[in-house]
């Protein structure tokens, strides 16, 4: 790789702890500010955070990888998640930050805490939360380096050392408000690396109208809704389920609808938030499929992205699209380590350690110990790693949406739920890697764990006692 | 009221952020399944010549949809003004 290339990279890389150290530098020192931001955050903060958390690296590298294989269908798939931002914060957003700054919350388990009133709840949602978010993040940290190792010819620990130092670096000292900032260069970066690349690949192409016919006499069925018959449109359509309406139900989303400032803030994320998360889904998806005009037949998957932005792209660019993929795995690794962080201190550690210095040095601790699993990742790692969006929204969807929508709903049936989304989510999802098939019933599971979990949890429910005054002043009363 | 003088009021400590209308919530409800139809229909069940060079289905589910969600958002949020 060349000088110009590495330009763009270094300067993405040390302007990370830079911000980080600009945005949190004069701010209050207690935990409120450390884990929430000082509940202050704007639209367009907010819009940025959410969406950068949200891209992850199978969703800005293995999705469009998987549109050159299968072609227009994936990005028919992918583009299921258009109305997400406006799902997650339309009907999270002034609930959670009401009912946050009524009990004070400032992680998401504090108000599983403070709406179920049940420590046997917000034990086992903070674990499921603590041991998953430390598999996303040492996967997200090994996929990373990997990333860096290919594209820039360091070696993997050399990679793995310089990426996770600079994660470390700025969520330890910054914390969240930190993680935010950085969301946001990483947000431009990756909006900046994928419009790069389109404008690019499409004027080398001779326009969309040419690269389309391109494709067609590549493969006619790479125009087809369904592949050509690869892909059956059920199978399609329930990735509206996994990734749009089960994210209402993510911890890392639901954190950071408890954060906003006002009703603007609100406002303003909804339209930015939609309009910067689609754009980079499709945009980036759509270079995928087009990588089919310049990649060899049969180009492993993963690899489509990273192999079109060194190869296809001029230096300065191609440093700009680097420091994009670095910043789609970072931007969502360092919201899993504060969340980690703050989910430990608030339920395991008694009162007196929840203090500003303390939680650093915990953040700290956390970080080596995910560098550790890191550098050489276990294998029930990779294992668990899978479960990070479905599992996870198998566990919460409907414990969140149930917690804010209904006062009937209790603590009995809210544990029945996740228990049982959890079992039915794990159970499947083992049976189909040990018989290796990509669908259960033509269907992706979390299409059958999500009704098995609202079962569980009805039919619990009335087991439960009816929940008390002071919850329902916190969560149902303006 | 401007935007800004509303800003600082609802900023003020303890403060919640202003009241929003309950309809908000549902609308995003609504705007996310409808947008669900619209991807389904458009996408298996239209058969469309191309339109600038791709296939109707796709700019149908995929553009003209993401377009749409975009100005449902824009609704959505607009409309909610107290």
């Amino acid at each position: 790789m060349n000088g110009l290339t590495l330009i763009p990279l270094l300067i993405y890389l040390s302007l990370l702890p830079l911000i980080a150290w600009f945005s949190s530098r004069k701010r209050e020192k207690n935990i409120d500010e450390y884990f929430i931001g000082g509940r202050s955050m704007g639209g367009f903060f907010l819009a940025m955070t959410l969406g950068a958390t949200y891209i992850n690296s199978s969703s800005f590298i293995g999705g469009p990888g998987l549109a050159y294989v299968f072609g227009l269908s994936w990005i028919l798939l992918a583009s299921t998640q258009f109305p997400v931002m406006l799902l997650i914060l339309g009907i999270l957003g002034k609930r959670l930050t009401k009912a946050a700054r009524k009990c004070k919350a400032v992680t998401f388990s504090d108000i599983i805490a403070a709406r179920y009133q049940s420590s046997f709840l917000t034990n086992f949602s903070s674990i499921v939360m603590i041991i998953l978010f430390i598999a996303g993040a040492a996967m997200g940290a090994s996929g990373g380096a990997r990333l860096m190792e290919s594209m820039t010819g360091l070696g993997y620990r050399p990679s793995l050392f310089i990426f996770f130092t600079i994660l470390t670096v700025y969520t330890t000292f910054g914390g969240f408000r930190a993680v935010v900032a950085t969301d946001v260069l990483q947000g431009f970066t990756m909006i900046a690396a994928t419009l790069g690349m389109g404008f690019f690949i499409i004027s080398s192409a001779g326009g969309v109208a040419a690269a389309m016919e391109k494709i067609h006499t590549i493969d006619p069925n790479l125009l087809s809704p369904t592949s050509g018959g690869n892909l059956s449109p059920f199978y399609i359509g329930s990735f509206w389920i996994l990734v749009c309406f089960g994210m209402a139900g993510h911890p890392l989303m639901a954190v950071r609808c408890m954060t906003l400032k006002n009703d603007l803030a609100l406002r303003r994320a909804i339209i930015l938030g939609t309009i910067i998360t689609g754009t980079i889904m499709l945009g980036i998806h759509f270079n995928g499929l087009l990588g089919r005009l310049y990649l060899p037949e049969g180009t492993l998957a993963d690899k489509v992205i990273p192999e079109l932005g060194v190869n296809f792209l001029p230096p300065i660019l191609s440093g700009i699209f680097i420091g994009g993929l670095l910043a789609a795995v970072m931007s969502t690794v360092d919201s899993f380590l504060i969340m980690i962080t703050g989910t430990l201190i608030k339920n395991f550690l008694p009162q007196r350690l929840q203090k500003y210095k303390f939680s650093k040095g915990i953040n700290l601790i956390i970080c080596l110990f995910i560098l550790i699993l890191a550098l050489e990742p276990p294998a029930f790692i990779a294992r668990l790693s899978i479960l990070i969006v479905g599992g996870v929204e198998s566990v919460f969807l409907w414990m969140i949406l149930f917690g804010i929508f209904s006062r009937r709903i209790n603590a009995v049936g809210a544990t029945a739920g996740a228990i049982g989304g959890l079992a039915s989510y794990v159970g499947i999802s083992l049976w189909m890697l040990s018989t290796n098939v990509m669908a259960i019933f033509g269907v992706h599971q979390i299409v059958l764990s999500l009704p098995i979990s609202l079962l569980c949890l009805i039919a619990f429910n009335p087991l439960g006692k009816p929940i008390s005054e002071k919850t329902k002043a916190i969560f149902f009363e303006s | 009221m401007t935007e800004e003088q509303q800003e600082v009021i609802t900023t003020a400590e303890n403060e919640h952020p202003k009241e929003m209308p309950k309809d908000r919530t549902l609308a995003s409800f609504i705007v996310t399944f409808a947008y669900l139809i619209w991807w389904i229909v458009t996408a298996f069940f239209i058969d469309s010549p191309d339109i600038l060079g791709i296939p109707g289905w796709f700019f149908y589910s995929c553009i003209l949809g993401f377009g749409g969600v975009i100005i449902a958002a824009w609704g959505i949020a607009r409309g909610g003004k107290p």
